[in-house]
């Protein structure tokens, strides 16, 4: 048995410097026209953030944030947009879920965060024919603020879902619609005490 | 198609935020007699409005828990195997009559044990019933592996799945054996189909038969036999897909069938359009291509569905099917054209 010998520098190579600031979101949408060959006939993309309500880092801005102070609210903005020609055609009603994964797998926090399900109706927003890429469009932006001690310390995992309903939103929001699917996921949050 | 076939709505986001009151504003039953019901789930109910033992007894386990979202490790699986609703409705007393607003629907919930050697084989079968209201009937077992008991005892606990009794016979005097109807159906009929398609799938499905046994392929739109993907709008609908049963010693060679197929709207409209009923016979063992003409489609984005009944050859109409199937197909368009690109110059 040899004893191995320290290492006096590194065997690899240090990572560059990003360009600017770089939260990877993973993120995907499922639309009954995401498998026709392009042009697709609808499509969609989603996007999702964590803000801190409390800090502007500019005029309107909110400070963009990974480390959340459990006893401060934070701000989860997530923004949608429906793509192609049937983009105006669709009716029914979004529902808008949030979940909580704890990577340590012991965290009391995990599941679906409490108090946080949204519906948006899909036709409170009108479809804009498309400027530069000439494709229509139909965005939502949804800021849902999830009060202080909501979330306990830990290290995180943010999920949001979006489901299409076929009927009005709520009362009655119909029958789910299983050929949409919106999904993004901030990999790693982490919540601190003060 | 332009725009929803819904009402006009002129809701901005709309917040779905819990209800404001608290448990101080109201009173309610008495929930924690029901077993898996605690103090704080009880709090919660009555937060969200549930407040009497009707007005749990009237709604559905994913109604129950849509509205107790908040509670963790709480599922609507969980409320279905401890039965609320019954519970509830038990509570309330036989004279109580549903809500007219709520759905008219009951659970029937089993657990079903097999214990297995290390060949695969069933040593033992257990099965509880949870909604007996007898002890003596939640719990019954038998050794070995009994497909006829097994079914029988579920028939005994669910009415619908009740073979029929003489009285019940064809209240129509048979016909003379002949193909089924070929008239088309009406929208009417085409919606009781579509209603009660999965159902039927489980109602009628002789045990004797393998699910395999009928199959339903490459159901899609077409055009000169070629598989398309777009129709241009009031272009006539084109269908097709393939028809396999599969080659039993037990049944016969040849069977009749009857397909129905329908173009479900993927845009969130509730819209169900029938666009055409094929029938003819099928040998056990040889795909059958079968193809089938319908209206045009309304602009927009579909998805195709066939309904397919399997009789024996030479039924009458008001045989039963020895199997039927519901398969959904591939994704249509019914849209203009895009322009072609503009060739570049070289």
């Amino acid at each position: 048995m040899t004893t191995p010998v320290p290492l006096k520098s590194p065997q690899g190579h240090y990572p560059k410097c990003p360009s600017k600031s770089h939260f990877p979101v993973i993120t995907g949408f499922v639309t009954p026209g995401s498998d026709f060959p392009p042009p697709h006939p609808l499509d969609a993309s989603i996007s999702l953030d964590v803000f801190d309500p409390t800090e502007f880092v500019g005029p309107g801005q909110y400070e963009r944030i990974r480390v959340v102070e459990t006893d401060t609210p934070f701000l989860i903005e997530v923004n949608w947009c429906i793509c192609g020609q049937f983009a105006e055609s669709i009716c029914g009603c979004w529902e808008i879920t949030f979940f909580l994964d704890d990577v340590d797998g012991v965290g009391p926090s995990s599941g679906q965060l409490p108090n946080s399900t949204r519906a948006v109706a899909v036709d409170s927003q009108p479809a804009v024919p498309g400027t530069t890429d000439d494709v229509t469009k139909r965005c939502y932006n949804l800021q849902v603020t999830i009060p202080a001690n909501t979330v306990q310390p830990g290290a995180y995992s943010l999920l949001v879902i979006i489901k299409l309903y076929s009927g009005d939103c709520p009362p009655q929001p119909g029958k789910v619609l299983g050929d949409y699917l919106g999904f993004a996921e901030i990999p790693v949050l982490v919540f601190v005490p003060e | 198609m332009a725009g929803c076939h819904q009402s006009e709505r002129s809701e901005a986001v709309t917040p779905r935020e819990p209800r404001q009151s608290t448990s101080a504003d109201h009173t309610g039953d008495d929930f924690q007699k029901i077993a898996g019901i605690g103090q704080a789930i009880e709090r919660r109910l009555h937060d969200a409005g549930i407040l009497t033992y009707q007005d749990l007894a009237v709604r559905t386990p994913e109604q129950i828990a849509a509205r107790l979202t908040d509670v963790a490790g709480l599922s609507s699986a969980r409320i279905a195997s401890q039965d609320w609703a019954g519970q509830a409705g038990r509570l309330v007393g036989p004279s109580a009559s549903p809500l007219p607003s709520e759905p008219d629907q009951t659970y029937a919930s089993f657990h079903i044990e097999l214990l297995l050697d290390v060949d695969g084989s069933v040593r033992r079968t257990k099965v509880h019933y949870y909604q007996s209201e007898k002890d003596s009937e939640k719990d019954e077992a038998w050794p070995g592996w009994d497909e006829g008991r097994l079914i029988a005892l579920l028939r005994g606990h669910i009415p619908l799945l009740a073979p029929r009794q003489p009285a019940e016979a064809p209240r129509q005097p048979a016909e003379a054996p002949g193909p089924p109807s070929s008239a088309t159906p009406t929208t009417d009929q085409q919606e009781t189909a579509a209603a009660s398609g999965s159902e039927m799938e489980t109602a009628k499905l002789p045990v004797s038969l393998p699910s395999s046994f009928l199959r339903i392929e490459n159901l899609g739109l077409t055009r000169a036999g070629q598989r398309i993907h777009r129709h241009a709008p009031g272009e006539p609908a084109s269908i097709g897909f393939t028809l396999h049963v599969t080659q039993a010693s037990t049944q016969a060679a040849t069977f009749d069938f009857t397909a129905d197929v329908t173009a479900s709207s993927e845009l969130g409209d509730n819209q169900r359009q029938l666009l055409g009923t094929a029938q003819g016979a099928v040998r056990a063992g040889e795909p059958l291509p079968v193809e089938l003409a319908g209206p045009p489609l309304p602009r927009g984005l579909y998805r195709l569905e066939a309904t397919v009944a399997i009789y024996p050859a030479d039924h009458t109409r008001d045989s039963k099917p020895l199997q039927s199937r519901r398969t959904t197909g591939a994704f249509v368009q019914v849209a203009d054209v895009p322009a072609q690109p503009v060739p570049t110059p070289t």
